[in-house]
């Protein structure tokens, strides 16, 4: 090779201008260096190695937490229609009260297994005082949900940022709607309406059980683009045990498993459990869920695309739309998306509300099929999403954001014409 | 005592990040790769915070730099210091040439195998551009050393590449 080669490798390699997410990145590493060696009572020198053994991993374990998080928060959106599978349903709709505990794992692909927190929650259901989940990440507790549709009440609170945040424009039936959607009860309703394949007999913790299981997209109503739900009902009372779910997004990038156990059915709460409890000191945040419609969707698409460089999110699924929205973030944020919760949240609500609308869509069967994954703002012309508005009438979202009323055919000619 | 350092590397890291982020993303050009060189290159800035007030900064900071880059590309290769062949896609033909990118990594991967001054030397002549007065003039030396040093990298970056290749 001749150097006149190599100097023109090395006149090409120095041209090259840092990009503006690399500067950030570095920005976001040198600040979090300089925050490492603020921390009080360690040993300097084991701070800053464990700095370097574990910050390749930060960032996915990060993004990891607040999609757990994300996840606790958001509620499971179930569709009810469908047949009932008689007695058992019956009898979990009678039951005024029960507790459980959910454990939520997280596997994404490249992030080691132990890399991802533990997380888990002891929720408490009661017909007459509403939810309450106390949600702990690595044993640690990180926030206690309230929700009371009879009292209005619908508040996190987060003892270690010494914060809470009230969630507000909900009517009481639409807090108790939220609260249905978010009661095992629902969710076990939810399972015997779908078609399922019996599991047959089997022991957990010694208590003979028998079990049936779901699977497909459906079957945690689109929170995952894949998922397979058991539960496993104890023979004789006819109570649930154990429900299992294992879904995936993104093509298996990332795998969610859940387990609900310690099942206590119709146990007597305390009401003072259900009342919230806020230290003076904490601060508030005030958080409006508006109501999903044609509108919010596109803004939360607008707001992603925004995050992105006109990239939209490949796939509607919750799960898969969280995961990618804690991806541009942490690309945003770098390392430090931990402590930008608040903005994260904020994040995750608006561009979630383009989740929740297709959810809503694919519940009502209005024929809503999404290009996210092809189209993107340079397309302003392409079918970014559409559903039946009436007969032979369908409503697109573009490209561009811009939407129209199209017939059947010209539908069909749009779609014919959609990039690759 | 501590806070004292503490307060000397934060104003030598608001002084130096630019030109750190620079010089490591033009040595890795990669984002993995920058994440990790960036992290040592801190640590070191951390360790050597003493002598980044000084005449001789701006040299000791081009070496923090080189030597994260080092450690960095061998926590990716290995130590025994041997391109892998498949993690650029060198599993060709002996007939098939790299292309473009394939030649930046390895120019980049076998200027953390230079010596640190020709290391320096070059990263400053060439992929920063500087001219030989403004080198010599930050790393206390003269222009001919400089024009030694980038001479022998050339050098040596020519053989080692056309053995690559």
């Amino acid at each position: 090779m001749k150097s006149e080669r190599i100097e023109e490798i090395l006149k090409n390699i120095g041209n090259n201008d840092v990009p503006a997410d690399v500067h950030k990145i570095a920005e976001n590493i040198s600040k979090d260096f300089s925050k490492t060696l603020a921390q009080p009572k360690q040993p300097r020198h084991i701070v800053l190695g464990d700095y370097i053994m574990k910050s390749r991993f930060t960032k996915l374990a990060a993004a990891a937490a607040v999609i757990i998080i994300a996840a606790l928060i958001i509620n499971f959106q179930f569709s009810t229609s469908g047949v009932a599978w008689g007695a058992l349903v019956e009898k979990i709709e009678s039951v005024e009260s029960v507790v459980y505990r959910l454990t939520t794992n997280v596997k994404m692909q490249g992030m080691p297994q132990g890399q991802t927190p533990k997380n888990e929650a002891i929720a408490y259901y009661s017909s007459e005082y509403g939810t309450r989940a106390e949600n702990y990440i690595n044993d640690q507790l990180s926030f206690i949900m309230y929700l009371n549709p009879k009292e209005n009440i619908y508040v996190s609170v987060m003892p270690e940022q010494k914060k809470f945040m009230r969630f507000t424009d909900k009517s009481p039936d639409e807090l108790k709607q939220i609260a249905e959607k978010d009661d095992p009860r629902v969710m076990v309703r939810h399972m015997m309406s779908t078609e399922y394949k019996p599991l047959g007999r089997d022991k957990i913790n010694r208590i003979d059980v028998e079990g049936i299981e779901c699977t497909g997209p459906g079957v945690m109503g689109g929170m995952f683009e894949d998922a397979t739900a058991r539960l496993w009902v104890e023979i004789g009372t006819d109570f649930p045990v154990r429900i299992e779910i294992e879904g995936i997004v993104s093509g298996g990038q990332m795998e969610m498993s859940m387990v609900m156990d310690d099942f206590q059915w119709n146990v007597e709460l305390d009401p003072a459990l259900f009342v919230p409890d806020i230290p003076a000191d904490y601060t508030s945040q005030e958080l409006s869920l508006a109501e999903t419609n044609e509108g919010t969707a596109i803004n939360g698409l607008r707001l992603f695309a925004e995050l992105t460089d006109g990239r939209y999110p490949s796939n509607l699924a919750l799960l898969t739309l969280m995961k990618e929205i804690t991806e541009a973030l942490t690309k945003k944020y770098g390392i430090k998306i931990a402590v930008k919760q608040d903005e994260y949240t904020s994040a995750l609500v608006d561009i979630l509300q383009a989740g929740t609308f297709y959810v809503q869509l694919a519940a009502a069967e209005k024929e809503a099929v999404y290009y996210g994954d092809s189209v993107t703002a340079e397309n302003p012309e392409a079918v970014l999403l559409r559903w039946k508005v009436s007969d032979g009438v369908y409503r697109i979202i573009f490209g561009d954001l811009t939407t129209s009323d199209v017939t059947a055919e010209e539908l069909a000619e749009l779609e014919a014409l959609q990039p690759k | 005592m501590t806070s004292t350092r503490a307060e000397v590397f934060e104003q030598v890291r608001a002084k130096y990040i630019g030109l750190l982020t620079s010089i490591l993303w033009k040595l890795t050009g990669d984002r993995e790769l920058f994440t990790e060189a960036m992290q040592y290159a801190l640590l070191g800035m951390w360790q050597h915070v003493g002598k980044l007030n000084g005449k001789k900064a701006h040299a000791y900071i081009y070496r923090i730099a080189l030597s994260a880059n080092s450690k960095a590309w061998r926590n990716r290769i290995g130590q025994n210091g041997e391109l892998s062949h498949n993690h650029i896609g060198f599993d060709k033909s002996p007939d098939e040439k790299p292309d473009r990118d394939e030649l930046d990594i390895l120019v980049r991967r076998e200027i953390c195998r230079l010596p640190a001054k020709q290391a320096k030397a070059i990263v400053m002549r060439y992929l920063e551009q500087q001219d030989y007065q403004t080198i010599a003039g930050k790393l206390s030396c003269t222009e001919a050393s400089v024009r030694s040093h980038v001479s022998k990298a050339l050098a040596t970056l020519k053989s080692r590449l056309a053995a690559l290749t």
